[in-house]
């Protein structure tokens, strides 16, 4: 049942779809019938599965750029107070400037290639990457650094071995808001210069008010999205098994 | 420890009690008030002392033999050496602490201000006391996590560096949940980036009664369970001085028993610090039983339960004792609750 249960709702998305289309009788290129996207999708698999390989790489480049260079910098900001105040209105800064506004000047840099749509993955997701992961090494339980203190334990191995591991769920937490929105950076960034990728595909078929196809892309592209989220939220799970969660029943 | 310390602590170590002593002692040249068995004011320079040298003029130091309430402390903690000479300059054995002129402010309220205090070397030291009386700050003052305001010190007459002789067990077992239970156990040399002694890991696990629970995770094991494995760990530092916050309060009667007998079988013979609010695990568990009490907070003269610890809980002695103390504690709660409109107790009228 539990495996079912989204692809009832899916089914049922649709049928409702469906439904307004009928009632409305909405012209094809402003809301296409399910039917329609379903044949673009099957018509341009090729075309679409070749972008979203490129868009995947992307996704998970960055993400794995993002999450190394949020984690280092979360531990340089727990251990250095001096870090902290340089770094932290950068980091600020670095998620209030919209994406979009930085699309154009990263790909005037960094070229049409994927470079310029990993930086701005890497823009997205480096935040809330970060921000958690601080966070969670700045609540470490009082009473493990009291006991570290008095066990004359070293600065750093205090923060490898009880500030890290502490702070591991709170990563967790913003690792996984990190992965839902790391398809936005990847997307815009195509959206505004590139010759691949779903984003690509996306602004290319809107100039041609395909909107079915679009609709398959995207639809693909959730497909992506919410298979990277449930791999890496068990992943999450499996690393932390001493986190208390309600999903899984408690192991006696 | 300076050379004036030690004679401090002769005093108070001598007479505890020091009813008859109240007033002025002379301590080169300079004269250093003594009231209720406590220096109030410290020589601040060093000298060769000479008020412990002879009698001092006009003053007995020597404690009234007819006055039940005072002379050398009754009972010897059971490692202690027997101390007969009050007149001797060695009388401070190796590993006492001696925490001299701690305060203690939150805010405008002052919690303790110029205590002196002393830890025996090889005894259990309870201090008893009730919430918010400054108990836990003045274990963690001793324990290096709270700062001693100047001139607050503490000091040790033991041969090695005070803060690697303590250890430190608190009312939560603060073990780590991604750490298996042999992993919590070892945790000291871990953080201090020394190799991890894995046999005598297996040993420990033996001797607290959870052999082969080993690769466990510390949320599979019961409260006591847990507090067990803490009291491993405290073990595994095998150090001088063992300092304990409430260690036992959050488990239930049976099981707090248990654990109450099992730490003073594995910590026999070091030095204990024990902070309660419970009368009888102190009487239980005490060579020495502090109440401490008040606003600023005093600590009072120890009570000297007999007999070895972990005393039985249906001793008369014991249970006498136990009213005593509740007693003091419930008129301290009185003194502490007077502007708190807080209905007192009667623990004391029964």
């Amino acid at each position: 049942m539990k495996f079912f249960r989204p692809i009832i709702t899916f089914f049922g998305l649709v049928a409702a779809w469906q439904f307004i289309v009928e009632i409305t009788n909405v012209q094809r290129f402003i809301l296409p019938p399910p039917i329609d996207v379903f044949s673009a999708l099957i018509d341009q698999r090729r075309i679409l599965l070749g972008h979203a390989g490129t868009t995947l790489t992307e996704i998970i480049l960055g993400l794995v750029i993002a999450t190394l260079l949020g984690t280092v910098t979360a531990l340089c900001m727990a251990q250095f107070r001096q870090a902290r105040n340089w770094v932290l209105p950068v980091l600020v800064v670095s998620q209030a400037l919209p994406v979009f506004a930085l699309a154009p000047i990263l790909v005037l840099w960094l070229g049409f290639g994927m470079a310029s749509k990993v930086a701005m993955a890497v823009l997205i997701i480096y935040f809330p990457v970060t921000a958690t992961f601080y966070d969670g090494l700045r609540r470490t339980n009082p009473g493990w650094l009291d006991l570290a203190a008095t066990m004359n334990a070293l600065p750093w191995r205090v923060l490898l071995h009880v500030r890290l591991p502490a702070a591991l769920p709170a990563f967790a937490s913003g690792l996984r808001v990190a992965t839902a929105v790391a398809p936005i950076g990847a997307i815009v960034g195509e959206w505004v210069g590139s010759s691949s990728g779903l984003g690509h595909y996306l602004w290319r078929m809107n100039g041609n008010a395909k909107t079915a196809e679009m609709f398959a892309a995207l639809f693909v592209l959730s497909v992506i999205a919410v298979t990277l989220y449930f791999i890496v939220d068990d992943l999450l799970r499996r690393i932390l098994p001493w986190q208390p969660d309600r999903d899984t029943p408690p192991s006696t | 420890m300076p050379r004036y310390q030690q004679n401090i602590v002769s005093v108070i170590r001598h007479f505890p009690k020091f009813n008859p002593v109240r007033g002025l002692i002379q301590y080169d040249s300079r004269d250093v008030d003594i009231a209720d068995g406590r220096l109030h004011s410290l020589p601040t320079h060093l000298g060769e002392p000479t008020w412990l040298r002879g009698p001092i003029p006009g003053r007995p130091l020597e404690p009234d033999p007819d006055n039940t309430g005072v002379g050398r402390r009754g009972v010897m903690c059971p490692s202690s050496v027997d101390k007969t000479n009050p007149h001797s300059d060695d009388s401070v054995v190796s590993g006492d602490i001696v925490v001299s002129r701690a305060s203690l402010t939150y805010g405008a309220t002052c919690l303790f201000e110029n205590l002196d205090f002393i830890i025996e070397s090889g005894c259990w030291t309870c201090i008893l006391g009730p919430s918010g009386v400054g108990k836990t700050t003045l274990l963690r003052m001793i324990a290096g996590l709270a700062a001693i305001p100047a001139p607050g010190r503490i000091d040790w007459s033991g041969e090695q560096n005070f803060s690697q002789q303590v250890s430190y067990m608190a009312q939560d077992d603060l073990l780590m949940p991604w750490l298996t239970v042999a992993q919590n156990i070892g945790l000291g040399n871990k953080l201090r980036g020394k190799p991890v002694d894995h046999s005598n890991i297996e040993k420990m696990l033996g001797r607290i009664g959870l052999a082969g629970f080993g690769d466990r995770r510390p949320q599979s094991l019961s409260g006591g369970q847990r507090q067990r494995v803490a009291l491993a760990r405290t073990l595994m530092e095998d150090r001088a001085i063992t300092l304990m916050d409430e260690p036992f309060s959050a488990l239930d009667t049976i099981t707090r028993g248990r654990l109450q007998e099992l730490a003073v079988e594995l910590l026999g013979g070091r030095t204990v610090l024990l902070v309660t609010h419970d009368p009888l695990e102190a009487l239980r568990l005490g060579d020495k039983v502090h109440v401490m009490s008040g606003r600023p907070a005093d600590i009072s003269a120890p009570i000297t339960p007999s007999g070895p610890a972990p005393r039985p809980v249906n001793d008369p002695e014991i249970l006498h004792l136990q009213g005593e103390l509740l007693g003091q504690l419930s008129a301290a709660d009185q003194v502490i609750t007077a502007n708190e409109n807080r209905p007192p107790s009667n623990w004391s009228n029964q």
